[in-house]
């Protein structure tokens, strides 16, 4: 075999070799968008835990911009809805497996 | 000029039904003797904390919206921190909060009190 692969290359000396290096494929990363302004939702509620588990992992902690492609207004008031619900014991702020 | 505020308090789980619809009436009360109107009022009941406050793992929610008139300032001065302070004297609260509501919590809280009007018709 591994003489077959020499061959192979002495031979296709000159010419456009083909794939000896990995195929490339093309993957378009999935595209993020800020939640808030594709549904036109204005106001964040702190009483709505449900909602607020979206933003936040498994161990409690307030999801990065970059992971939930919030913008940076809705962003701000994510984090301080957030830190209202832990105050009133809506949502823990040590969390083992929320979700 | 109305400035809108919401409050939400959490009582211990030891009082009973009587005791809890006391205390609130209490704040309703302070907050009506100082020319606040008193907007809505809803009790979520006895749920359960995220986390233990103070050796206790159930909770009575009550929140109340009120709105108070700035024009009479001389009556009305200080009134958000002695509704604090009130609510930090008492030893049936485990924890408050208060908050000012701006337009887009107010449209919000409009919405959301239809929401649960309808489910209750």
């Amino acid at each position: 075999m591994i003489d077959d692969l020499d061959l192979l290359q002495h031979s296709s000396q000159g010419e456009e070799i083909r794939y000896l290096a990995p195929i490339k494929i093309e993957e378009k990363p999935r595209e993020k968008f800020c939640l808030f302004k594709q549904y036109g939702i204005k106001y964040v509620d702190y009483k709505n835990p449900t909602f607020l588990v979206k933003f936040i992992n498994m161990q409690g902690k307030i999801l990065p911009r970059c992971i939930t492609g919030t913008s940076l207004k809705y962003q701000r008031r994510i984090a301080k809805a957030v830190k209202r619900a832990r105050h009133l014991a809506i949502l823990p702020f040590l969390g083992d497996d929320l979700k | 000029m109305k400035r809108h505020y919401e409050t939400v308090f959490i009582l211990t789980p030891v009082l009973s039904q009587i005791k809890v619809e006391e205390t609130v009436d209490k704040i309703k009360t302070f907050l009506i003797k100082k020319n606040a109107i008193i907007a809505y009022h809803e009790s979520w009941g006895l749920k359960k904390l995220a986390y233990s406050i103070n050796k206790k793992n159930t909770g009575y929610y009550e929140l109340i919206q009120f709105k108070i008139d700035n024009t009479k300032a001389s009556k009305n001065k200080n009134i958000i921190s002695e509704l604090d302070i009130i609510l930090k004297r008492d030893e049936k609260v485990i924890r408050f909060l208060t908050l000012k509501l701006d337009k887009f919590a107010m449209i919000y809280s409009k919405n959301r009190i239809q929401k649960i009007n309808s489910i209750q018709k």
